[in-house]
């Protein structure tokens, strides 16, 4: 076993000038490419699928990214309740 | 968040494969910390090796770590994750001082074109009972190509076969590079120090 290694007393030593600054400059970095990793697992697929929809012929309200039961078309009516004047 | 990595990293120091596992199942960034820890000065070591410039280094650290964040998913642990580190660190800085001297680091054609002719040996007592500084300053005066492979042997302790990988090179190619890469580095310590490095 080699008692000394010039590289790595050069290592440790430039290894003890990291600055401490730089630590939570990375994490802000990293929380924001988190985020926006986030965002776009979400938005990417359903805008992605929503265009191939589109591109196949599909119309724009046929197809939504929502989960099933969270419609925001609302223009269907439940069966029990019949417009006005339409008897 | 610190608060919390310090207090329990006082128990059994977990394994890089476990950070990273454990990292990947829970999204919890307290994982990514303790790898950063462990691995923040290393790289910053290797890249003011490679770059000779704080600036340069403090920058090219934030990057590796921030592409290591992004592309940990794809750490298949065929390799240590020191050794995938690393690869990701010598990569980033071949290409920064390529995109400087907008010129190719020429590793490849040093590896490729050295296999038949007689290199004498240098011992490795010359390189590793350097003082500390003239190492540092030989290591400035060598090109990239010499110095990734002396930094790859002798600072991270990486295979051969880790190397050949590394540059998709064979074996030998490799160990005929690190040697003609000691060469090198003794002339230029003669050169600058006037001596054999071992006789000081």
């Amino acid at each position: 076993m080699r008692e000394f290694n010039a590289f790595k007393s050069l290592e440790n030593d430039l290894m003890s000038q990291l600055p401490s600054e730089l630590e939570p400059q990375v994490f802000s970095q990293v929380r924001s490419a988190a985020a926006a990793g986030r965002v776009a697992d979400i938005f990417l697929p359903c805008a992605l699928r929503t265009a191939a929809h589109l591109l196949g012929g599909g119309a724009p309200g046929q197809y939504s990214c929502l989960p099933p039961g969270r419609s925001v078309g609302g223009d269907v009516l439940p069966d029990w309740r019949r417009p006005p004047g339409r008897f | 968040m610190t608060e919390a990595v310090s207090s329990s990293s006082a128990g059994a120091q977990p394994s890089d494969a476990d950070l990273v596992a454990r990292f990947l199942a829970e999204q919890n960034p307290y994982y990514f910390t303790l790898l950063y820890r462990r691995y923040a000065g290393k790289v910053y070591a290797k890249c003011l090796s490679m770059l000779a410039n704080e600036a340069q280094a403090r920058d090219a650290v934030q990057d590796i770590f921030i592409k290591v964040f992004l592309n940990l998913s794809r750490f298949n642990e065929k390799s240590a994750f020191s050794t995938w580190l690393y690869s990701i660190t010598y990569n980033y800085c071949i290409d920064l001082i390529r995109r400087k001297k907008k010129m190719p680091v020429l590793l490849a054609d040093d590896v490729s074109r050295v296999s038949d002719e007689p290199v004498p040996e240098v011992p490795d007592s010359v390189l590793l009972e350097m003082k500390q500084e003239r190492l540092e300053e030989v290591l400035r005066h060598l090109s990239e190509g010499d110095r990734i492979v002396l930094l790859m042997k002798y600072m991270d302790d990486m295979s051969i076969k880790e190397m050949a990988d590394f540059f998709q090179k064979t074996e030998s190619a490799i160990k005929m590079q690190i040697m003609r890469a000691k060469i090198r580095a003794q002339a230029i310590y003669e050169q600058l120090y006037g001596k054999d490095p071992l006789v000081s």
